[in-house]
Parts: C-alpha cells; sequence; structure tokens
C-alpha cells in the first residue's frame, strides 16, 4: 500500500447467499489515492454497487482486507464502521435519498448534528455548504419542492458538509437528464479538484471519463483499468 | 325496508360492480388478485387492521341478541302458562266469575284454563330468624287450576302442585328466604291490610322456575284460602288465564284468548281489565332491546371509527409503497378511473377477508363483555344470529371498502415520470378548483338545511359543516396550516360551546355528534401543529446535537403528514375521551354520597300500614326524620313520555307503582334531592307528581275506580345510572293523592338524618330491632347506594370494556403503522444508517414518532373527555365531573407501555437493517 492511499482493498470477495450462490466480488485488488477520482463502470451485475458497498463498510464482505484512512474495516464492529463512516465519508445516492420531511438544510446537517456540533454551528455550516452550491435559497424548501438536480445537490451538500474523507456516489446522475448530469459533474469535479477523494460508480461514460482513473468490472473482477493521461487535477479542469 | 336489508343492499351491489369491473377488464381482477397474495404477511397485517370494525359491530349484535333471548328466556319462565290476566285495579271480586267463564258454552278452545288468585303485597317478619322484609308479593293460588300453571320446584329439586299449601302453609321464593334467613318449618308473621297481623309457618322454598318464577324475587306463594285469610277480603282480585298451544303457539293464541275472555266478560256483564301480559312483557322488551341497541352500536361505531383511521392509514402507505408499480401500469395505458378499480378491487377483497376475520374476534369480544360484571344477570344464552352476522359483515366491508376507495383517490394524481423512478412528487400550489368549490358550497347548503332543522345535534353538526366548507373556500388563500388550525379550533369551540351552553339534549345522537365533531377537529388541529414540538427538539439540540439528530427525522415524519398522524391521533383520542368519561362516572357515582343520598342516612320500610314511627329511644340519635305514607298500585300501568324522549309511549302492562304522599310542609322543605321543576305544583292538584321522570311524563294507573293518570310536574335527580332513585322509590305526591288509591294496599317510609356524630349502620340495626314487630325493613342509604351502583355499573363497564378495546385498536395502529413505516421506509432508514446513525438511534427515533402520536392522541382524548365531562355527567347522573385522576393515570401508563411495546419490535427490526440491503430496495 502506498503511503498515500485512501482506501485499499487486498482480495476482497463477496458471496450472495441463497439458493442460487452468487460470487459477486472475486477477489478485487484496489487502491485509491488521497485525493483522487475514481470511476467504477461495469454492466448491470458486475458487482459495481457490490464493491462500493464492500468499500464504504454498508456491507460486509467475505475474505480479503478493506482499509479506508489507515483503518481496516474488516476488523471493526458494526457500531465502529457506523461511527467511522459517520466521521470519514460522504454518500450520493442515485434516488438521493433525502429525508421527505426534512428541508434541504434540514437534510445537509444531518451529518454535522450525528457529530455532536452544536445546533446553530451545524445550521451556519450546512447553509454555507449550500450556499457554496449555488442552492442558499432553496435551503427551506422541502425535497418535494426541488427539482431532480437541486435534489442531488443538497445529497451532495450533505455528503461533503462535514469533509468527509472520502465521498462514495452510486450511479449519481443516473436519475437526472443530460444537462443537470452535466451539472453534478462538475460539482464533483470541483469538489474533487479541492482535494475530496471520490469514488464514484456510474453507466454513463462521459460522467466516468471525468475521473481520472476508471477501474471497468466484470462478473466481480476488475477487468482492466484506464488511466488518464492528465493528473487528477487537470482533467477536472 | 329495515337498515339491515339496506345493509345488505349496498353491499351485494358493491360487490356486483366489483364483480363487473374483473369480468370485463380480467387484468384487472388479475393483478388486484396477484398483489392480494404476492405478501402473505402484508396482507395478514392489513386484514388485521380492517377485521377490527367487523369484530366491534359483531360483538355489540351478539352482545344485544344475548341479553335479549336471556332476557326473554327469563320472562317466559317467569310468567310460565299464564299469558292473560283480568283484574279490576286491584278490587276484590266474586270467585265464582272464573268457573262461569270457564263453563259458558261459547268459551274459546283457545283458553286453556282459567285460575282465580289474590296478589297483593305485604311485609314479612320471620319470627325464628327475627328478620323482615316489606314489599313482598303474596300470591293466592287457586290449586285446583294448578296443573296448567305448572308445578313448583322446591329447593330440594322436589316438583309439586302446591298440596303442601293446603294446610296453611306458605312457600318462599328462594331470593326472599335467602333475605329472610328462612328455612322450611319457620313461622311467618304477615301483614297485609292494615296493622291486623297473619302467622303461617314455611311449607317449602320454591326455586324460581316453574309456578315458583310467577311475580317479584321477593315473593310468597299460598293457597287461594291462605292468601284470603292474610288479606282478609273473600273474594280474588285476579283471573290468570293459559292459553291453549306451547311455547310461541301459546303466545300466538294469548291474542285470542285475550279477545275471547272479553266477549265472555262483557256477557257477564263483569268490567275487568283483560291484558296479554306475556305478550305485553316481550313486545316492551323488544322494544327496550330495539332502542338500546343503537345506542350500544354507537360504541361499537366508535371503535370502528377507531379502526378505520388505521385502515386508512394502511391504504395510504400501501399506496404509496406501490406508487413505482402503479406508476408502470399508467405508463402502460391504465387510465385514472382504472387505478381507483384495482385499488379498490384488491381493496375489497382486504375488506370482506377482514369483515369475514372480525367474525370470530367479535365473538371472543362479546364472550368477554358478556361475562364482565352486570351484563346480563342470571343463566346466559350466548345467541349468535344469522342476521347480526351478515349485518356485521356487510356494515364493516362497507366502511372498511369505502375508506379503501378514499384512499385510492389520492395516487390518481401521481405525476408518472417521478412515481416510476420512485421521486417525491411535486406540490403545486393549487387555489381552489370550480369543483371544489361546488363541492363547498353544497357541504355550506347542507349545514345551513340542518342548522334550520332545530334539532341540537342536527344545529352542532351543522355548524361544523359550515366551519369546514368556509375553511375549503379558503383554499389558496392562507396557508394551510392557518386554514387548518383555524377552521379546527373554530370547531371545536363551537361543539364544545354548543354542548354545553346549548338547548339541553340528553339523547345519545347528541353527545355523539358533539364528541365525534370535538375530537375530529383536536386532532387536526394537534396534528396540524405538530411542528411545535419540533422546537422542543430543537431546544434538546442545544443539549445535545446527536440528541436532536436521533430525534429529528422521527418528529419530522409526526409532524409533517398530519394526514397519517392526524388519522392516528383521532383515533387514540376518541377512545380515550369515552374511556375518562366512563371512569369518571362511575367515580362521579361513588364519590357523591351526600348528593346521591338527599341527606339520608336511614330509609326504613313497611308493607301493610300507612304508619311507621320512629321509637322514643332512638329520637335524640336522629337530626332529621320524614315519614312518608304511601300507596302500592299492582295492576295495569302505562306510561307516557314526552316527545323528546327515545321510550315513547308504553302498552299497559302488570305493574308496581308505589305513591308517597307528602303533608304541605314536607313539600315545602323538599326532600333533600335536587330536581328540575316545581315540586311545590304537586300540592295543587292530586294528579301531580314528582318522579325521576322527565317532567310532562303520564303515568297512567286502571284502578277499579277507573284509570287513574299523574302527570310528572318535578323531576327528582336519580340515586345512579338505572335512572332510579333507591331512597325514594316511586311517585312523589300529595297526602290528597294517596285517597284516590285507597284500593292499593297501604305502606309507609321512614326516612332518617342520624344526628351528628351518630352511625348511621349503627342507628339502622336498633331502628330494624325496634320496628321488626312491624315488619319493617330498615337499609342504611350507603347500602342502597352501592347497590345502586352494582346494578348501574353493568353499562358502564360494558361501556369501559368495549373502549378498552378500542384502545388496543389505537395501540394496534400505532403498532402496524410503525411496522409499516419500517418497510415504507427502508431506504431512508438505509441512508441515515449509511451517513452514521446507530442502531439504537434509529430505535430511539421510531419509539419517539410513536410516542409522539400516542401522547398527542391521549392528551386530545383527555381533553375532550374534561370539555364535554361536565355536560355529559350532569345528564347522565346529575353530578359534577370529578376527574378519576388516578384511574385516568394508569390508562396512560398502561397505553404507553403497550404503545412501546408494539413499536419497539418493528423499530428492532429497522435498526437491524443492513444499509446496503435497505438502499437496495426499490419500490
Amino acid at each position: 500500500m502506498t503511503a498515500d492511499a485512501m482506501v485499499q482493498a487486498r482480495r476482497l470477495r463477496k458471496v450472495y447467499r441463497g439458493a442460487n450462490e452468487v460470487e459477486a466480488l472475486r477477489g478485487i485488488d484496489l487502491e485509491v489515492e488521497r485525493g483522487e477520482m475514481v470511476a467504477i463502470v461495469g454492466p448491470s451485475g458486475s458487482g459495481k454497487t457490490t464493491l462500493l458497498n464492500c468499500l464504504s463498510g454498508l456491507d460486509s464482505f467475505d475474505g480479503g482486507r478493506v482499509v479506508v484512512d489507515g483503518q481496516d474495516l474488516s476488523t471493526m464492529s458494526d457500531r465502529a464502521r457506523t461511527a467511522y463512516r459517520s466521521k470519514n465519508m460522504g454518500f450520493v445516492f442515485q434516488a438521493f435519498n433525502l429525508l421527505p420531511v426534512l428541508s434541504a438544510v434540514e437534510n445537509v446537517e444531518i451529518p454535522l448534528l450525528l457529530q455532536n456540533l452544536n445546533s446553530r454551528d451545524s445550521r451556519r455550516r450546512s447553509l454555507e455548504m449550500l450556499e457554496t452550491l449555488g442552492l442558499a435559497h432553496r435551503a427551506n424548501h422541502r425535497p418535494d419542492q426541488l427539482s431532480g438536480g437541486e435534489q442531488q445537490r443538497v445529497a451532495v451538500a450533505r455528503a461533503l458538509v462535514h469533509k468527509p474523507a472520502v465521498v462514495w456516489a452510486d450511479e449519481p446522475t443516473g436519475n437526472l437528464d443530460t444537462e443537470v448530469t452535466q451539472v453534478i459533474v462538475e460539482l464533483l469535479v470541483r469538489m474533487n479538484k479541492d482535494g475530496q477523494t471520490i469514488v464514484l460508480v456510474t453507466h454513463n461514460p462521459v460522467v466516468a471519463e471525468r475521473a481520472a482513473r476508471t477501474l471497468h468490472m466484470r462478473d466481480g473482477r476488475i477487468e482492466r483499468t484506464d488511466q488518464s493521461d492528465r493528473p487528477a487535477a487537470e482533467v477536472a479542469q | 325496508m329495515t337498515f339491515l336489508a339496506v345493509l345488505i343492499g349496498l353491499f351485494v351491489l358493491a360487490y356486483l360492480a366489483i364483480g363487473l369491473v374483473i369480468v370485463r377488464r380480467p387484468l384487472i381482477g388479475r393483478i388486484a388478485f396477484r398483489e392480494a397474495g404476492r405478501r402473505p404477511g402484508q396482507t395478514a397485517v392489513l386484514v388485521l387492521g380492517l377485521m377490527i370494525a367487523g369484530a366491534a359491530l359483531f360483538s355489540i349484535q351478539v352482545v344485544y341478541d344475548s341479553m335479549y333471548d336471556t332476557n326473554r328466556a327469563q320472562l317466559l319462565q317467569q310468567w310460565g302458562r299464564d299469558d292473560v290476566e283480568a283484574s279490576d285495579g286491584g278490587a276484590y271480586f266474586d270467585p265464582g266469575l272464573a268457573p262461569r267463564l270457564a263453563g259458558e258454552p261459547a268459551a274459546c278452545a283457545c283458553i286453556a284454563a282459567l285460575q282465580n288468585a289474590v296478589i297483593t303485597t305485604g311485609s314479612v317478619v320471620d319470627l325464628t330468624r327475627e328478620v323482615g322484609k316489606p314489599k313482598v308479593q303474596i300470591t293466592g293460588l287457586d290449586l285446583a287450576a294448578q296443573q296448567r300453571f305448572g308445578s313448583f320446584v322446591l329447593a330440594g329439586g322436589k316438583t309439586t302442585l302446591g298440596d303442601e299449601l293446603n294446610s296453611g302453609g306458605v312457600f318462599l321464593a328462594a331470593p326472599l328466604a335467602d333475605a329472610l334467613g328462612a328455612q322450611t318449618g319457620d313461622q311467618l308473621r304477615v301483614w297485609s291490610r292494615g296493622p291486623v297481623s297473619y302467622d303461617v309457618s314455611v311449607a317449602g322454598i320454591v326455586r324460581r322456575e316453574g309456578a315458583g318464577a310467577y311475580g317479584f324475587d321477593h315473593s310468597m306463594f299460598a293457597s287461594l284460602p291462605t292468601a284470603q285469610l292474610l288479606t282478609g277480603r273473600s273474594g280474588v282480585n285476579l283471573i290468570r288465564v293459559s292459553a291453549a298451544g306451547d311455547g310461541d303457539a301459546e303466545i300466538d293464541s294469548g291474542r285470542s284468548a285475550a279477545q275471547a275472555l272479553r266477549g265472555l266478560l262483557a256477557t257477564d256483564g263483569a268490567s275487568l281489565q283483560v291484558l296479554e301480559v306475556k305478550r305485553a312483557t316481550l313486545d316492551l322488551l323488544i322494544k327496550q332491546t330495539q332502542s338500546g341497541r343503537p345506542f350500544a352500536t354507537s360504541f361499537a361505531v366508535i371503535v370502528a371509527l377507531a379502526a378505520t383511521a388505521l385502515v386508512a392509514n394502511l391504504a395510504v402507505m400501501l399506496s404509496e409503497e406501490r406508487r413505482p408499480r402503479l406508476a408502470v401500469l399508467r405508463a402502460l395505458g391504465l387510465t385514472r378511473v382504472g387505478l381507483v378499480q384495482l385499488s379498490t378491487t384488491e381493496g375489497a377483497i382486504y375488506s370482506l377477508l377482514g369483515a369475514i376475520a372480525g367474525l370470530p374476534t367479535g365473538l371472543a369480544f362479546a364472550f368477554i363483555i358478556l361475562h364482565g360484571p352486570g351484563l346480563p344477570q342470571g343463566h346466559l344464552v350466548f345467541s349468535v344470529r344469522f342476521a347480526s352476522l351478515v349485518g356485521a359483515v356487510a356494515a364493516a366491508t362497507l366502511m372498511n371498502l369505502a375508506t379503501v376507495f378514499l384512499a385510492s383517490l389520492r395516487i390518481t394524481g401521481m405525476s408518472i415520470s417521478s412515481a416510476i423512478r420512485d421521486l417525491p412528487e411535486s406540490v403545486l400550489n393549487r387555489r381552489a378548483s370550480s369543483k371544489r368549490l361546488a363541492l363547498m358550497s353544497i357541504a355550506a347548503l347542507v349545514g345551513f338545511a340542518t342548522i334550520l332543522s332545530g334539532r341540537p345535534w342536527l344545529v352542532l353538526a351543522g355548524g361544523a359543516l359550515i366551519i369546514a366548507a368556509t375553511a375549503g373556500f379558503a383554499q389558496g388563500r392562507v396557508s394551510d396550516r392557518v386554514r387548518y388550525s383555524a377552521a379546527s379550533a373554530a370547531a371545536a369551540a363551537w361543539a364544545i360551546l354548543y354542548f354545553q351552553y346549548g338547548p339541553t339534549d340528553n339523547t345519545p345522537g347528541n353527545f355523539a355528534v358533539a364528541l365525534v365533531v370535538t375530537v375530529l377537529a383536536l386532532s387536526v388541529l394537534v396534528a396540524t401543529n405538530l411542528s411545535i414540538l419540533e422546537l422542543a427538539a430543537g431546544l434538546a439540540g442545544w443539549v445535545s446535537a446527536g440528541l436532536r439528530a436521533t430525534l429529528r427525522p422521527g418528529l419530522a415524519y409526526s409532524s409533517r403528514r398530519p394526514l397519517r398522524s392526524g388519522l392516528v391521533i383521532a383515533a387514540f383520542s376518541i377512545v380515550m375521551a369515552m374511556l375518562v368519561l366512563a371512569q369518571n362516572l362511575i367515580a362521579a357515582q361513588v364519590s357523591n354520597y351526600r348528593l346521591n343520598s338527599g341527606g339520608w342516612d336511614v330509609q326504613a320500610v313497611v308493607a301493610g300500614t300507612d304508619h311507621l314511627s320512629l321509637p322514643a329511644s332512638l329520637q335524640p340519635r336522629v337530626a332529621r326524620q320524614d315519614e312518608f305514607p304511601s300507596r302500592m298500585f299492582l295492576g295495569p300501568v302505562k306510561w307516557v313520555y314526552p316527545a323528546s324522549d327515545f321510550r315513547g309511549t308504553t302498552d299497559w302492562q302488570q305493574g308496581s307503582v308505589t305513591v308517597f304522599g307528602l303533608t304541605q310542609s314536607q313539600i315545602d322543605s323538599g326532600i333533600g334531592f335536587p330536581r328540575a321543576g316545581d315540586l311545590t305544583a304537586i300540592s295543587r292538584e292530586p294528579n301531580l307528581v314528582a318522579s325521576v321522570e322527565p317532567v310532562g311524563s303520564v303515568v297512567s294507573l286502571a284502578t277499579n275506580h277507573g284509570t287513574l293518570s299523574f302527570r310528572v310536574v318535578a323531576q327528582l335527580r336519580p340515586t345512579s345510572g338505572t335512572g332510579l332513585n333507591s331512597i325514594v322509590p316511586g311517585l312523589i305526591a300529595s297526602r290528597a293523592t294517596l285517597d284516590l288509591l285507597s284500593s292499593s294496599p297501604p305502606g309507609a317510609m321512614l326516612l332518617l338524618s342520624a344526628a351528628p356524630g351518630q352511625d348511621a349502620a349503627s342507628l339502622a340495626r336498633d331502628l330494624q330491632r325496634a320496628t321488626l314487630s312491624e315488619g319493617a325493613d330498615v337499609t342504611t342509604t350507603r347500602a342502597l347506594l352501592a347497590e345502586d351502583i352494582r346494578n348501574s355499573s353493568g353499562i358502564l363497564t360494558f361501556v369501559l370494556l368495549l373502549m378498552r378495546i378500542g384502545l388496543l385498536v389505537g395501540v394496534s395502529s400505532l403498532g402496524a403503522v410503525a411496522l409499516r413505516a419500517v418497510l415504507e421506509r427502508r431506504r431512508s432508514i438505509g441512508m441515515l444508517r449509511a451517513i452514521g446513525y446507530q442502531p439504537p438511534q434509529v430505535v430511539a427515533g421510531l419509539l419517539a414518532e410513536t410516542a409522539v402520536v400516542a401522547t398527542a392522541g391521549l392528551a386530545v382524548g383527555i381533553s375532550v373527555a374534561y370539555a364535554l365531562g361536565s355536560t355529559f355527567n350532569k345528564a347522565l347522573v346529575g353530578a359534577e365531573f370529578k376527574p378519576d385522576l388516578g384511574g385516568t393515570a394508569l390508562t396512560v401508563g398502561l397505553v404507553y407501555v403497550a404503545v412501546l411495546l408494539v413499536t419497539f419490535l418493528p423499530a428492532l427490526q429497522a435498526a437491524r437493517l443492513r444499509p446496503a440491503e435497505a438502499l437496495r430496495v426499490m419500490g
């Protein structure tokens, strides 16, 4: 593992047991460097989301090892993993997954409250984050009063507000049209340029080509890796 | 057309319409059936929710059917083979009349037998045990005709036609023997007419069955000659007639027998009044059952309404969960009408299953209620009628189906593209549409029309409807929160104020409307403003941001989904209000000794003489005393109640009415009980009386001097929920009234207030000892009131039990809502877990959410009970509203425990969701 590796996976295996046993991850080796933006692509059922879930500690795995920012997730209890996620990770999902009963700013401040930041500071930082993303005027709107792009920007704000070590994004543009996809991608790239490590799963080649590195998956394995010629910062530009 | 027929007709029509949809659009039917069978667990939860209305409605019908059949069996046993009776208002007539009539060649074959009898009342003292009882019914029978009228069953089980009575002895009915402690062979002293007594011996104790079931519980049976000796009269005062046939055929031929007897009496020139006693009693029972059934059913409807709130919640949740799949169907070409048809068809399956599943549960509820204290006494006939079964299934199915149908309308306006991807629906700021304006106008017009009807409960409902319509007109002009808050506050204020200060109307309908309007209005008000609680959570945030993070989602789900929260709050509050009111009614009766006793501590009653005085030795122990001579009329009685009273007019009945005669000074000083109307008016005319019956009621007594009618001009406060005043158990009139009833047996009552420091029980014991030789029965008023409470607690216990079942519905509804919430919010829970919520935080959030809604429901229920309780208590028992804080606190505590228990499992299930798995769930 290099000194600058933010995420490291070794011989990562995941098996879904049931009537038909499915080996979703077949010994994945992977490293994501600090400040890197990595895209994971591949056909449906190739194991992209499973890999993201295992790397981020959302799901357990059956073999191998995952280390995020120096912490070995495989040795952590569920409670410790949860606490680690709340401090060090941010998530963006395809379906936005905002709480429908909370306003935009209330959704954004959840991670800060979970870290026991006081109410005033939580609100201030959340509003600042929304302002950064151009949503200050929609802070008190609930998700059903926002467009799809706005909802995803709120989700991005929620993922970034507590300055996590890494942001995991699972099909962040899957529910968005081309124009809004572009906005969200630019947003992620801008954050990456500011040093944010981002790992995203996508079907969209336009999104993937903005990443510094693209991992192509098939049948639970990384089939090949496309490295951008330019450094991440340049790619972002 | 009966209500049942309408109900069944609507049920058949509804299912025919659904059947037609399935036939014409098989795809809808197929999808509906597949959806219903796809998730058996989910279907089971729905059916459980839907079965409650059926169970509540069916249980009450079974309770009423059982009570009716039990009472009918008791009445039939009481009357035995005695179907028709002829009397001259208690006056004695020639004993040769009955044999003459029986020997008439024209006598109808419908008359099986005639029997001469003497019926009167008197006081009896068991000289062996030194215990006395007044108001004993003395029945002298012509034993030669006893064969047709059945045998007596002695305590040992031996049956007899009364041969033992020919030697001058008497039979005592078992309850009287128990009260006297009498045994066969004891010597009795009997006073029946005047101060002259007569001694007889106990020839046997008879069970209350066969011939021994006739008359009061405190009955004594003698041969005709012995009864004539006891009364000092040589004639008879009653002819008992047994109609031909058995069972129902006998009751039917009673009508012909009565007509034939009237003809025979007319031919003979006798002017006796002929009553179909058995049929009339059964008719009265049917009338009482018919009038009481809607009252009891209304409580079941309250439970069913609470269950409807649960059903509505489940239906809304289900439709939201299905939203993506339904959107796909819409995209494929299913119309909005088709969508409603699909949801309603699926709902129809659940509704029918729920209603049918409610039957065994209803039977279980009925069994519990019928075996609770006070309902009914004696051998129980557990009765299940097919009509009740079908009616309950039809009513419950229609209620549930209507709820499911209305809930399905909500989803028809969905945006297909958003719904397919399970994205939130965008909300448009709508102004009132023309269709809505028309609907609101109609509602307002209906409201005005009902107000014009002038009937208090319609005025109350109409006012609420106008307020709701006004709120509807304001849509889009002010925020929903302001609109709902203002309208609900106005409706609640209107209902409370009109119920308290509007025209007096003690009918159940008026109370039910006031209760429902107030509960619904306050539930909407609270549900709309639950966000205030979030401020409280915000304050908690100053202490711990983690606590705020834990509570925020749950509180937000409660406060920002007012429809769902409001439904649960309404379900809880309506049953909680009824529960608190019933608890307080019981508490009010127990705690109002001074008020209920009228200030009297001891009651002494004697029959056979119209004088009962306090011995000089006891005078110093008494602060106040009043003696009331009385007449006890035993014969045909008829009541005509005021138009506002649901009882209307009764038929002529064999009955007993005691009339107490007051002196002018007693009238002027009153007799201690609060009353409505002018008591002094009874001194103006002998036909004016005071009673526990409403002012304006008229009671007619068919005496041998013709029919006497008495009008109630003052209403005395009853001493219990039974509507009776056991301290003064009869009509209160002037002394002059007693002269009109000179042919009725005399009696007297002495009421005493103990001097300060004197023990009422000790005074009663000493007075009993001193007046035993006069046949007096002395009781403390505290004992009489305790007996009253026992007798009246049956209906209150019944209401309490039903409302506790209702609370279970509320609790179950929270459990079901929590369970559904876990299913519906899997992805949100997954997201929260992903970003760092620990499992205990998920559990705490869900528990907080249900606790908030339960608290709101309990608070609204208790508030409504307190707001309406004063008027409710005054109307029912004339007592002030005294909250039973202990009982209420216990109920609240138990509800919280139950709520936490039913919510904990779904919450635990939510906490155990693995984030990755939860986030994968789509739709």
